[in-house]
């Protein structure tokens, strides 16, 4: 029996970030230090002649402003295919693009300096639109990779042959919007030069390894010689993940060739003009199904349009396309994806990470589906969804820790839906009409195929005098409760009490390299490195315990705080003294390494995680039919996560990722012309507000999953990935029309109701 | 040059306050909206003047025809005015769904008019009001209608050195005060309207004595809907009306597109809320 895990102990955090304690990277300052300010491209296309620095050179303030061919290593940053260069040289390809860096004494006169670079362009044709990226002759947008930056295709058994034979066949076409991150803090670092010509670069991240290995490729110097440390980080969201290796290599350049610290925090209209998004997608998808509702086919293509660079696009496609058809077993699958260049801000990592926009498609068509077969839509669901000896999409037989079918049951009762969708009265007294809705979805946790060389994790455990604990890891705190949860399975393994566990800051001269805070990984990965070391660690307690009680050190059991043996009893405290009395070493390092992943990219089959997260949403909804607008009444948002480390973290992640889904869904519009977004702020972009959100309700299920920490899968991103869906279903139920694009505005809802009439 | 770095002083009467506009100076209200416009585009002023604490401005005075709503007054110092509860109930419905309530606290009634955005909550409801607007240079005072003073997007008849020291709103006798305030926006608060509309009714008897109908963010300026206005005039309030009403206002309005919405939407939820507004009526306790 486990005594801390499962408990919802406060996050460590909590305190200074509640009374503004806690220091953010814009709260620090070092002596002499400047600020950088970006000069960026105003057009989507545009060939640079010249870069004329004379004007902003002569303020008495301005330090330096440098362009690509000062950079002192390579003008490129290392994400996946490096083909985006830190500075541009030759040409510009999106608006926002980086020309040069300005740096001076104050912020002030370094954003005036940079409106005073004068830069030559000219013009060049732009491609914004990814279909005409594709079309035959287009202008080529990547100059590295071509117009499709990354294609995966997946193809099982035979889809022509079974969709001839399948007895009811739907089809639809499904676009999503971009969806901006707007985390609270916006991107911000400061390089400082070290002694012997090193880097130190301060930050807001969440990948500090990647940010270190973009140091490297600028500067031209050894990684020894450059450290990262994150700073408090104000949300990410995926937003902090390949992005800031942008800032990072600007400002440390700049701290490089000047000598000086250097502060670079960019303004929320720059961060949301020059930032990675969602991507925008296209997806176009079909089910073949029986008479009974065994689905026999799902054929699908999808389009991400990626912008000009190719980022993490590569990988965001292959979660979705692996995902595409939904936690369905489908004997015939095929997909077909592409991430498409154009002359747009370069798209990123967003939590879901190209899955919302596949199963906002097919979890509508899966509705459909259930209409033209007059089934209900969850019963249609129950009859397809995977289970243990059932295969994914891409062949890979499940074995352990499959709750979703127990997910679905528990949310289609708490949603009450059989008397909810039955409901003869849908006019509610305020004159909305009610709708429930229902999706369901599953998540391959950590990197899996797509990302098996980087799938490890690093941990480091010492015990101090006093007993108290300290861990180390390189995946990172951004708001999640990443260093709590890590805290409770140090203590619960170690048998040490939870409070007096403490986190190292991240700096990458000092913890160990985790692989990314990303895919829902971190507890997973690190908490079993983390394990690793405390069993080590704990073992040369007790060996020393054991020999102090003159028992065998077999008959020891513990709890936090205590180790005891029949009735000799000693608290953990006490067997720390003895331990540095013996001068043991109270300190391990720990690891752990992904299971093994097999996959065939050529027909795109095989194990493409080790394990899935599962997911069941019911929404229920209030839509207004003659002004368009819909009120969400009620999220009831199941997951199967094998087990809730700390249950309150884990229906926060819940209940915030509801929120984030349905700003996707219903109210988040990016407006982009021409590559150009349009009122890059908060008053433009309209994200949910307290006011907005509806009771939510969680559902956690724990089907234990042996390779995880105590049974743990991931959870950071699958409570975002179905609400849209399961919201459309909504609205599909109380108007009776389906919105297929997103975000489900009010002008989109009653343009369908127009164009139906 | 604009600046978006830009120095602010304290006045402390309205005298104090001409004399250092007059010195290149640009009003600063409650600032809710200046310092935006400030951060996103600069502002053509070598100072900022804020009238914010200016006690003549934060008066809100009684006489027997009109209320004058002082040029600080903020919008939830108004919505807690007694005389404005019982006789304009749709400003207070307004100042209640008016952004949040940090931005209310803040934001004044004259600051919403001198920024002349055809989406301000409360200055739709202002127009159902017929409210004139007290201004004051060193030349002296003038009043002007507010509907002639409001010349299009962020527009206006403000001169160079003036303020707005007061709006004037005359006081309907002989009735129950109704009122009603409708907003559409992308989320519940906080949000931008895409159409939003005000009613100001005055009721005899079951009828309507005078009615004023304000439509917001429709179009470059707000507009009173005089046609729907005298419809309704002499008439008593039902269903078949309403909807009447809004028919004539959907046919009444010419709407534009922007980032907010689509000309069509505007038209079509235009008619929805005037028919809403009228069927919603109401006075507060």
């Amino acid at each position: 029996m486990t005594k801390i895990i499962g408990t919802s102990p406060l996050r460590e955090d909590a305190r200074v970030k509640i009374d503004g304690a806690a220091k953010y990277v814009d709260d620090l300052s070092f002596p002499g230090m400047a600020y950088a300010m970006l000069v960026r491209s105003p057009f989507p296309h545009a060939k640079i002649s010249e870069i004329d620095a004379s004007h902003a050179l002569e303020l008495p303030e301005v330090v330096a402003v440098i362009t690509a061919k000062d950079i002192p290593g390579k003008n490129k940053i290392p994400i996946v295919f490096d083909d985006q260069p830190c500075l541009a040289e030759d040409e510009a390809r999106y608006i926002g693009e980086p020309v040069a860096i300005v740096v001076a004494n104050d912020r002030r006169t370094a954003q005036i300096a940079a409106t005073l670079v004068s830069v030559k362009y000219s013009e060049l044709p732009a491609i914004t639109d990814p279909l005409l990226s594709l079309a035959e002759g287009a202008e080529k947008v990547n100059p590295v990779l071509g117009n499709i930056l990354s294609r995966h295709k997946v193809n099982k058994g035979d889809v022509d042959s079974a969709m001839s034979i399948a007895d009811v066949v739907v089809e639809g076409e499904y676009k999503t919007g971009y969806q901006e991150h707007a985390y609270i803090e916006t991107q911000g670092v400061i390089a400082v030069p070290e002694n012997e010509g090193g880097i130190a670069l301060y930050g807001s991240m969440q990948c500090p390894f990647y940010i270190h290995k973009a140091l490297g490729y600028v500067l031209g110097i050894p990684l020894s010689k450059l450290r990262v440390i994150q700073t408090v980080t104000g949300g990410a969201f995926g937003g902090k993940e390949d992005f800031p290796s942008l800032p990072a290599t600007h400002a440390a350049i700049a701290a490089y060739l000047t000598s000086r610290p250097v502060k670079l925090v960019m303004t929320r209209e720059e961060d949301i003009l020059c930032s990675t998004k969602r991507h925008p997608g296209i997806v176009r998808i079909k089910y073949g199904a029986r008479r009974d509702g065994t689905i026999i086919a799902c054929d699908a293509e999808y389009i991400l349009n990626a912008g000009a660079w190719s980022t993490l696009s590569p990988i965001v496609l292959w979660r979705g396309t692996v995902h595409s058809g939904g936690p369905y077993r489908i004997e015939n699958f095929r997909v077909d994806a592409k991430a498409v260049a154009t002359n747009s801000v370069p798209n990123g990592a967003f939590r879901g990470f190209g899955q919302p926009q596949v199963c906002f498609a097919n979890e509508s068509l899966i509705d459909e589906l259930a209409v033209k077969l007059g089934m209900d839509p969850v019963e249609l669901r129950l009859r397809n969804a995977l289970d243990i000896g059932l295969e994914t999409l891409t062949n890979h037989v499940i074995k352990e820790s499959c709750g979703l079918k127990k997910v679905i049951s528990l949310v289609r009762d708490e949603v009450k839906w059989l008397e909810n969708r039955s409901r003869k009265e849908r006019v509610l007294s305020n004159g909305k009409y009610y709708g429930v809705g229902f999706s369901a979805a599953f998540y391959g946790t950590g990197l899996g195929a797509g990302g098996k060389k980087i799938d490890r994790s690093g941990a480091f455990l010492q015990v101090a005098f006093d007993g108290s604990v300290q861990i180390a890891v390189g995946t990172t705190e951004m708001g999640q409760g990443h260093n709590t949860v890590l805290s409770m399975i140090a203590a619960e393994e170690l048998g040490a009490d939870v409070k007096k566990v403490s986190m190292l800051p991240i700096d990458t001269s000092r913890v160990p390299d985790s692989g990314p805070t990303v895919a829902s990984r971190a507890t997973m990965m690190s908490g079993q490195a983390i394990r690793d070391a405390a069993k080590q660690v704990r073992k040369i307690i007790h060996d020393v315990v054991a020999k102090r009680l003159g028992v065998a050190v077999e008959t020891l059991e513990f709890e936090p705080g205590v180790i005891f043996s029949g009735a000799k009893k000693i608290t953990f405290e006490e067997a720390v003294t003895w331990c540095f009395d013996e001068r043991v070493h109270l300190a391990a390092q720990g690891w752990f390494k992904a299971p093994n992943t097999e996959w065939n990219s050529e027909n795109g089959l095989g194990d493409a995680y080790y394990a899935y997260t599962y997911t069941a949403i019911g929404a229920e909804v209030a839509v207004d039919k003659e002004t368009g607008e819909v009120e969400v009444l009620r999220i009831v948002s199941g997951h199967d996560i094998g087990k809730a480390i700390n249950r309150r973290e884990v229906e926060g992640q819940i209940q915030g990722g509801a929120v984030q889904g349905m700003g996707y869904a219903l109210y988040e519009d990016l407006v982009s012309t021409n590559g150009k977004i349009i009122r890059p702020n908060f008053s433009g972009y309209i994200i949910p507000t307290a006011a907005d959100i509806p009771e939510i309700k969680p559902v956690i299920v724990e089907e234990p999953y042996e390779g995880g920490p105590f049974g743990a899968k991931g959870l950071g991103e699958p409570p975002l990935i179905a609400i849209a869906p399961a919201i459309a279903n909504a609205i599909f139920d109380a108007i009776g029309v389906r919105i297929k694009k997103l975000p489900m505005t009010p002008e989109r809802i009653l343009e369908t109701l127009e164009a139906v009439r | 040059m604009f600046q978006i770095h830009i120095p602010a002083v304290k006045a402390f009467s309205v005298k104090e306050a001409l004399k250092l506009i007059e010195e290149n100076g640009k009003v600063l209200n409650g600032g809710t909206d200046i310092l935006v416009i400030a951060k996103e585009i600069g502002i053509s002023a070598e100072k900022l003047v804020d009238i914010s604490g200016i006690e003549e401005l934060k008066q809100i005075e009684v006489s027997a025809k009109k209320i004058v709503i002082g040029g600080a007054v903020t919008i939830d110092e108004a919505k807690n005015n007694p005389i404005i509860r019982s006789e304009f109930p749709a400003l207070v419905f307004a100042a209640e769904q008016f952004a949040s309530p940090q931005i209310r606290n803040r934001a004044t009634w004259a600051g919403n008019i001198a920024n002349a955005s055809p989406a301000g909550d409360g200055m739709t409801a202002l127009y159902a009001y017929d409210a004139v607007i007290q201004l004051r240079s060193k030349n002296g005072r003038r009043e002007i209608p507010l509907t002639e003073f409001v010349k299009g997007v962020r527009k206006t008849e403000l001169c160079e050195g003036e303020i707005i020291t007061g709006i004037i709103l005359p006081r309907g006798h002989g009735g129950e005060h109704f009122g009603s305030f409708i907003k559409v926006g992308q989320r519940k608060t906080l949000a931008i309207s895409k159409v939003m509309v005000a009613v100001s009714a005055l009721i005899k008897a079951g009828k309507i004595k005078k009615i004023g109908i304000a439509l917001g963010a429709v179009a470059p300026v707000i507009l009173r809907l005089t046609e729907v206005e005298q419809f309704l005039t002499g008439k008593k309030i039902d269903r078949d009306e309403a909807v009447r009403a809004g028919e004539l206002a959907r046919q009444a309005v010419k709407a534009i597109d922007d980032i907010r919405s689509t000309a069509d939407y505007r038209k079509k939820v235009a008619g929805v809320i005037v028919e809403r507004a009228i069927l919603g009526l109401k006075s507060i306790e």
